[in-house]
C-alpha cells in the first residue's frame, strides 16, 4: 500500500500527470451524474418539454431551425397576442435557440439528424455538465484543483441549479449559469494576469451571456461592484484597469447587438453602475500616473479632492438625466428587487407570478442542503487570504444572498457560490484533516514529536498573518471529522437524488398521481386538450386564455392566442382579464372584439388540481382593476365578511363572471343532486349550476382540468342571446304583440323610421 | 358523346335561365294554405310559376309536411297564406320557421287583411323574435283623408303610392311599367322594432293610422291606437345576418287577386301586382343579392407579382380591390353603389385604423370582366399587428357584403432601415469615428516608426 503510495505521489512528473488524469476522469465523472440525474422525467414520463416558457422557446427553436437565422431575427409573429402580434426576433433573448439550433446544425452536418425537440430537451442536461465544468475553472483559481472538483461535483447535482435544469425544463437559465461562471472566471483571470485577451474573452462570453438570458445585469453589476470596492480598498493596480476597461468597452458594444438589449446599456439605470466604474477607473489610473509623475503630497490631496468633485458631478447629472427622462429610471421589476411590497401594490402581474415571490427559509436548505451551513465558513476562509478574487467571491455572496432572500427564482443565481465557497471550506476541512493520507510519514512523526509547542505557537497571534503550520495529530479526531463529512456528503446525494426526484422532476404538463394500489397514474389533460384544439379547429382560431397558457397553447396547440407569458403589454392582459371577470353581457363585446372563437379555463374541481384559474382569478380581477378601476372591482367579489367563495355564499358578481360559470357550468351534474364538491377549495356547491348564454360548451378533458368553450356567432335575427335562450326555453317574449309594441315595452323606446 | 349531350344540357338551362327569373336560393316552394284561400291568389302563384318556381301546396294542419329532413332543408321558399285557424299544425311552431331561416331559406308571411282574422301564435312569435310587432285581432288602417272607395263607410281600404326611399337606397319595389300607380291596401300594419335587420318596405300615408274597430267603430282615441302614419308599415322585410329573407306583408289582399284590378278612384290599372312581383322577387332573393365575385390586394413591395400575400410592412403603399355584381332575375351584372353611397373600406386592428371610399375603378379584377370593381391604395399605419381588410357593406334590401382578409403588417426588417450614412445628420459623427481610427493608427505608426532620442529620454526621466 505504502509503496504504491510512494509511487504515486513521490516522484513529482507521474504524479502531476495521473493527477491530470484523475482530474479529467472526476470530471468527466462529475458531468456524467450531473446529466443523469436531471434525467429522471424523461425516464418517468417521455421526452418532453416542461412548464410554459420552455414552450415557447422550443417553439422559437423549431421556428429558427425552420426558416434559417436571418427570418428567425425579423420574425413578427402574429400569431400570438393577437391581433397586436409580437416583434419576437427583437423581443427575446436568442441565446438559447441559436445554441441549439447550431448543435442541430453541427449535428446534422456530421450526418446525425436528430428531432430539435430532443437537443431541447437535453440541452439544459448537457450544459450542466459544462456548468460543472466552468465551476471548477472558477473555484481553481480561488483555491485549488481540489476545491474545484468539490465545487464541480456541488453544482452538478445542487437542487437550487437542478430545478432549473432537469431535462425538458428549456429555458434560458438552462445555458444562463454556465455562461455565468464561465464569464465570472474568465473575469478572475483577467483581473489576476490584467491581459487584455482574457479580458476580451470574458467580453466575449458576457456577450453570450447578454444574447442568452435578462439576468446578464447580475454581471453588469457585479463586475463594477468588484472592482469599486478594490478600488476602495486601495488595491487598484493596472491589471484591474486593463481588464475592467478592456471587458467594459468590448462588452458593452457586444451587448448592444441584441436587438432586445439595444440601447438599455446606455439609457437604464441598471447599466448605470458599469459606466460610471468605468469612468471611475479612467480618472483612477489618471491620478496614478500623475502621483507616479508628481509625487507631491499636497498635489496628491488636491487630485483626490478632484475625483471626489469628479464624482459628484457625475452623480448629479446622473440623477439630472434620470429625472429628466433620459436615461430610464428603474424598472418595477428592479423596485420589486428593493422593496418587496412593491410589486403587489403597484404592478400586480409581476407579483401575480410564483417565482417572483420572497423566498420562505425551508427552500434555502431544500435546494442547497449542508451547502448552505458551510457557504459562511467558505466566505470566512476567503476573507482570511483576501485576495483580489477572494473579495469577488465575498461580493457574489453578499449580493446574491440578498437578492435569493427577496425573489425565489434568483436562488439560482445564489446557487453557484453556495456551492464554491462551501467547496472551499470542505476542501479546506479536508486538506487539514485528510493529512493521514499523505504518505509523507516524517511530517506525522515530526507533529507527534512537537505537538505541545505547535499548539502553543498556534493559539497567540492572527492566523493569516502568521501562516504557521497547522495540523491536526489525533488520528481520533481526523477520523472523526473526515467520517462526519463523509456522511453529510453522502446525505447531501441523497438529498438532491431525493429532491431531484421527488420535487423538480415533473414535466406539469403531464400530472402523475398514484392510485390506491400504489401504481402510477398519468393525468394528461392539458395534452389531450391542446391536442383537441388543434386538430378540431380552424387554423386561424383565436383561443383565449389567462395568459399562464398562453405559450402552451402557442407551443402544443400552434392555434393564435391573445396573451402569453411573455407579459409585454399589460393592457392587453388586463382586457383578458376584464373579460374573465366580467358578466356575460360586457364578455361577449369583448369576445366580439377581440374576434376569440374558444376560451379555455383550467379548473381543478374535480380532480383536487390547486393551480387552476379560480385560484388565480384574484390577479385577473386585480390586474383588470389595474386599468378599469371603475369597472371591476376586486371587493365586489369577496363576501360581506370579507372571504373569498365560490359556494352558494359567493357574490352576485362572482357568480355571474364568465370564469365562475365556465369552471362550473354542468359541473353540479356530475354528482348526486345537492352534492357538488369542489375539491380545490373544499366547498361544496350550489345544486343549481351557472347557465351560459353566449358560449357553447366545446370540449372538457378527462378529469375535467381544461374545458374550452366556443364563443356564439351574433343571432341570425339580430337577437341577443339571452333572448334567444329565453325563446328556445320556452318563455315567450312579449306574448301578445299587441299594444306593448308600440310603446317597445321593456326594450326601451322604439326609435323613429325615417 | 358526352360532350354534345353536356352542351345541350347547358344550351338547355341557360335557355331555360333566360326565359325565367331563378331565385339564388332554389327553387322549390312551398306554399302553406287552405283550399279555399287558393282561388284568392291565383294570380300570384301563377306569376311565380312562371318565374321558374317549383310550387307545393299543404294545408297548415298538415301531418305529412316537414320543413326538414335529414337536417337538410326541404323548401328554399315558403309563402304561408292567412288562415282561419287559431293556430298552424303540430308541424309549424315558430321554431321551425327560425330553422328554416338560419339554414338559408325564404320566408313570405301574409297576414289577414280582414280585421276579424286570427293570426296564429306561431306567426306572432315570429314576427316579434324578428322585432315586428302585429296588433291583436280587430285592429285595421284607415286613411279618412284618401279611401280607396268613398263610399266604404269603413274607409279601410286606402290607396298607397309605391314606396320611395332615401337616394341612398336602392329601390327595388317600384319596378313596375307605372311608377306613379296606386296600390290598394287592406289589413292591419305592423310596428317595428329597433333591430337594424328589419326595414320597412311599404310604409302607411301620412294620415292613416291603425286602430282596435272592434273597441270603437267610430273614432278612435289614444288607447286603441295601434300606430300611425309614416311609422305604421304595410310591408317589412327582415334579412337575417345569413342573407335569409323574411317578409311580413300586413295586409295580404295586397297580393291577391282581387287587388289586381283598376282603381276605382283613378280609374287606372292597380300597381298591385308589379309590386307583388318585386315583393316576391326581393324575399326569394331574385334582386338585391350582392355577390363578391374577388378581393385582391397587393403591395409596393413586390407589386401584382404577390397579390392576396399575408403578409405587409408598415408605412407601405397597399392597394385594395373588390369586384361586386347584383344578381337580378336571372344574371349577375355589375353592381353599382346608389349615387349617395359608397362602398368604403376599413383597416382594422380592433379599431379601423382607416375607413376610406372605395371608388368605382375602370381597371376591372382580371377574372371579373362582368363586375365592378372598387379600389383603392393607403399607406399602412405605421402600427404593427393584424390587421384586416374589411369591406362591411350593408344597406337596406341588398345582402350583407361582410369581406375579410386578415393579413400581417410587419415591422421593418433589420436590415431594410435607412444606413447610416444615408441620414445626413449623421455625418459628423460617421467623420468623428473616422477621424478618431484614423487619428488612432496613424499615432501608432508614429509610435512605432519614431525613433526614440535614447539620451534624451534618460535625461528627462532623471530629472
Amino acid at each position: 500500500m505504502s509503496t504504491v503510495k510512494s509511487i504515486l505521489f513521490k516522484d513529482p512528473a507521474s504524479t502531476e500527470s495521473a493527477r491530470t488524469i484523475l482530474r479529467v476522469v472526476i470530471l468527466l465523472t462529475i458531468a456524467a451524474a450531473a446529466v443523469a440525474s436531471r434525467l429522471f422525467s424523461v425516464i418517468r414520463f417521455e421526452s418532453i418539454i416542461h412548464e410554459f416558457d420552455p414552450w415557447f422557446n422550443f417553439r422559437a427553436s423549431k421556428y429558427l431551425v425552420k426558416n434559417g437565422f436571418f427570418d428567425f431575427w425579423n420574425w413578427f409573429d402574429d400569431r400570438t397576442w393577437y391581433p397586436l402580434g409580437r416583434v419576437t426576433g427583437g423581443t427575446l433573448y436568442p441565446g438559447l435557440m441559436v445554441t441549439s439550433g447550431a448543435i442541430w446544425h453541427a449535428l446534422r452536418m456530421i450526418s446525425l439528424p436528430v428531432d430539435i425537440r430532443n437537443i431541447c430537451v437535453l440541452l439544459a442536461p448537457g450544459f450542466s455538465g459544462l456548468t460543472a465544468f466552468a465551476t471548477y475553472l472558477f473555484t481553481k483559481e480561488m483555491k485549488d484543483s481540489g476545491a474545484g472538483l468539490l465545487a464541480a461535483a456541488f453544482m452538478g447535482i445542487a437542487p437550487g441549479y437542478i430545478s432549473r435544469s432537469v431535462a425538458g425544463s428549456y429555458d434560458n437559465e438552462a445555458i444562463a449559469i454556465f455562461l455565468l461562471m464561465f464569464t465570472f472566471y474568465l473575469w478572475i483571470k483577467a483581473a489576476k494576469l490584467g491581459s487584455a485577451m482574457w479580458g476580451g474573452l470574458c467580453a466575449l462570453f458576457y456577450f453570450y451571456m447578454v444574447s442568452a438570458w435578462g439576468g446578464y445585469v447580475f454581471i453588469t453589476n457585479l463586475i463594477p461592484l468588484h472592482v469599486f470596492v478594490l478600488i476602495l480598498m486601495g488595491r487598484y493596480s493596472g491589471r484591474i484597469y486593463v481588464a475592467y476597461s478592456s471587458w467594459y468597452a468590448l462588452g458593452t458594444l457586444a451587448s448592444m447587438q441584441v436587438p432586445f438589449v439595444g440601447f438599455l446599456p446606455v439609457r437604464t439605470s441598471e447599466h448605470m453602475a458599469a459606466l460610471g466604474i468605468f469612468g471611475l477607473i479612467q480618472l483612477v489610473a489618471f491620478v496614478d500616473f500623475l502621483r507616479g509623475q508628481v509625487p507631491s503630497k499636497q498635489f496628491n490631496t488636491l487630485l483626490r479632492a478632484l475625483v471626489i468633485l469628479i464624482t459628484v458631478v457625475a452623480f448629479t447629472g446622473l440623477v439630472t438625466l434620470t429625472v429628466t427622462g433620459v436615461i430610464a429610471p428603474w424598472s418595477g421589476r428592479f423596485y420589486s428587487l428593493w422593496d418587496t411590497g412593491y410589486a403587489k401594490i403597484h404592478i400586480p402581474i409581476i407579483a401575480s407570478v410564483s417565482e417572483h415571490q420572497p423566498t420562505a427559509w425551508p427552500s434555502f436548505f431544500f435546494d442547497l442542503n449542508f451547502l448552505i451551513w458551510l457557504f459562511p465558513a467558505g466566505v470566512y476562509l476567503c476573507f482570511r487570504q483576501l485576495r483580489d478574487e477572494h473579495v469577488f467571491i465575498i461580493v457574489y455572496s453578499v449580493m446574491a444572498s440578498y437578492f435569493a432572500g427577496v425573489m425565489v427564482r434568483l436562488m439560482l443565481t445564489l446557487t453557484p457560490i453556495v456551492c464554491v465557497a462551501a467547496a472551499i471550506a470542505v476542501s479546506s476541512i479536508f486538506d487539514t484533516y485528510l493529512e493521514i493520507d499523505s504518505p509523507e510519514e516524517q511530517e506525522e512523526d515530526d507533529s507527534k514529536k512537537s505537538k505541545k509547542e505547535k499548539v502553543k505557537d498556534t493559539t497567540g497571534g492572527f492566523l493569516s498573518s502568521k501562516a504557521p503550520f497547522i495540523g491536526i495529530y489525533s488520528v481520533s479526531s481526523k477520523v472523526a471529522v473526515v467520517a462526519a463529512f463523509s456522511v453529510y456528503l453522502i446525505l447531501f446525494v441523497l438529498h438532491c437524488t431525493w429532491v431531484t426526484s421527488n420535487a423538480y422532476s415533473s414535466p406539469s404538463v403531464v400530472l402523475a398521481s398514484r392510485m390506491p394500489d400504489g401504481s402510477q397514474h398519468i393525468i394528461d389533460d392539458f395534452r389531450e386538450a391542446y391536442y383537441w384544439l388543434r386538430k378540431n379547429t380552424p387554423y386561424d382560431a383565436k383561443i383565449m386564455s389567462w395568459w399562464d397558457y398562453g405559450y402552451q397553447i402557442g407551443g402544443m396547440a400552434d392555434r393564435t392566442t391573445l396573451v402569453d407569458n411573455n407579459t409585454w403589454n399589460n393592457t392587453h392582459i388586463a382586457t383578458v382579464g376584464k373579460a374573465m371577470a366580467s358578466s356575460e353581457e360586457v364578455s361577449y363585446d369583448i369576445l366580439r372584439k377581440h374576434e376569440v372563437d374558444y376560451v379555455l379555463v383550467i379548473f381543478g374541481g374535480l380532480l383536487g388540481y390547486s393551480g387552476d384559474d379560480i385560484n388565480k382569478f384574484l390577479w385577473m380581477v386585480r390586474i383588470a382593476e389595474g386599468v378599469w378601476p371603475a369597472e371591476v372591482q376586486e371587493r365586489k367579489f369577496f363576501t360581506s365578511r370579507g372571504e373569498y367563495k365560490i359556494d352558494a355564499e359567493a357574490t352576485d358578481t362572482m357568480k355571474n363572471s364568465l370564469m365562475y360559470k365556465m369552471s362550473y357550468y354542468k359541473y353540479p351534474s356530475l354528482f348526486p343532486p345537492g352534492q357538488a364538491q369542489d375539491r380545490v377549495r373544499g366547498a361544496r356547491l350550489p345544486s343549481e349550476g351557472p347557465v351560459l348564454h353566449t358560449l357553447d360548451e366545446a370540449f372538457t378533458s378527462e378529469n375535467w382540468i381544461v374545458r374550452i368553450y366556443k364563443v356564439k356567432d351574433l343571432d341570425e335575427f339580430g337577437r341577443d342571446h339571452f333572448a334567444v335562450s329565453a325563446f328556445e326555453g320556452g318563455k315567450k317574449k312579449g306574448k301578445k304583440g299587441g299594444l306593448a309594441g308600440r310603446a317597445g315595452g321593456k326594450r326601451g323606446r322604439r326609435v323613429v323610421r325615417i | 358523346m358526352g360532350l354534345t349531350l353536356r352542351s345541350v344540357l347547358t344550351a338547355l338551362v341557360s335557355l331555360v335561365s333566360l326565359s325565367q327569373g331563378i331565385s339564388l336560393t332554389g327553387p322549390r316552394t312551398l306554399l302553406i294554405l287552405e283550399d279555399e284561400v287558393k282561388g284568392q291568389f291565383q294570380t300570384l302563384i301563377s306569376d311565380l310559376e312562371a318565374r321558374g318556381f317549383t310550387t307545393t301546396i299543404h294545408t297548415p294542419k298538415s301531418t305529412t309536411l316537414t320543413l326538414f329532413q335529414h337536417e337538410e332543408r326541404v323548401y328554399d321558399n315558403i309563402i304561408l297564406f292567412p288562415t282561419k285557424l287559431k293556430g298552424l299544425g303540430p308541424n309549424l311552431p315558430s321554431s321551425s320557421f327560425l330553422k328554416h331561416a338560419t339554414a338559408g331559406g325564404n320566408l313570405l308571411v301574409l297576414l289577414p287583411s280582414s280585421s276579424d282574422d286570427n293570426v296564429p301564435t306561431a306567426i306572432t312569435e315570429l314576427a316579434t323574435q324578428v322585432d315586428i310587432f302585429l296588433p291583436p285581432k280587430g285592429f285595421a288602417v284607415v286613411n279618412h283623408f284618401d279611401p280607396a272607395d268613398a263610399i266604404e263607410p269603413e274607409h279601410d281600404t286606402l290607396l298607397v303610392d309605391l314606396p320611395t326611399y332615401p337616394s341612398d337606397t336602392k329601390n327595388y319595389f317600384n319596378t313596375g311599367d307605372d311608377k306613379s300607380a296606386k296600390l290598394l291596401y287592406r289589413g292591419a300594419g305592423l310596428a317595428l322594432g329597433n333591430s337594424p335587420l328589419v326595414q320597412p318596405i311599404l310604409k302607411a300615408p301620412r294620415f292613416a293610422y291603425s286602430y282596435d274597430t272592434k273597441e270603437s267603430s267610430s273614432f278612435a282615441d289614444d288607447e286603441n291606437v295601434f300606430s300611425a302614419g309614416k311609422q305604421l308599415v304595410l310591408v317589412a322585410g327582415v334579412q337575417t345576418r345569413n342573407n335569409a329573407r323574411i317578409t311580413f306583408v300586413a295586409g295580404a289582399d295586397l297580393l291577391a287577386d282581387k287587388s289586381f284590378t283598376k282603381v276605382a278612384k283613378t280609374n287606372l290599372m292597380s300597381g298591385n301586382r308589379a309590386f307583388a312581383k318585386d315583393v316576391t322577387a326581393w324575399t326569394f332573393k331574385e334582386t338585391g343579392v350582392l355577390r363578391v365575385d374577388g378581393v385582391e390586394h397587393w403591395g409596393e413591395e413586390f407589386g401584382k407579382d404577390v397579390v392576396n400575400g399575408d403578409v405587409y410592412r408598415i408605412k407601405h403603399d397597399v392597394t385594395f380591390s373588390i369586384a361586386l355584381s347584383e344578381y337580378s332575375y336571372d344574371h349577375f351584372e355589375p353592381f353599382t353603389a346608389p349615387s349617395d353611397d359608397a362602398v368604403q373600406l376599413e383597416f382594422t386592428m380592433l379599431d379601423p385604423y382607416y375607413r376610406i371610399q372605395l371608388p368605382a375603378s375602370s381597371s376591372p379584377l382580371t377574372q371579373h370582366k362582368n363586375s365592378t370593381t372598387y379600389s383603392t391604395t393607403f399607406k399602412t399605419p405605421d402600427q404593427h399587428g393584424v390587421f384586416t381588410f374589411a369591406v362591411n357593406y350593408k344597406r337596406p334590401f341588398l345582402s350583407n357584403v361582410h369581406e375579410k382578409r386578415a393579413v400581417t403588417v410587419r415591422h421593418f426588417a433589420h436590415n431594410e432601415w435607412t444606413r447610416s450614412w444615408g441620414i445626413s445628420g449623421s455625418w459628423p459623427w460617421i467623420a468623428g469615428i473616422w477621424v478618431v481610427v484614423v487619428g488612432w493608427i496613424g499615432f501608432v505608426g508614429l509610435w512605432l516608426w519614431s525613433k526614440p532620442v535614447v539620451a534624451e529620454g534618460k535625461g528627462k526621466k532623471k530629472q
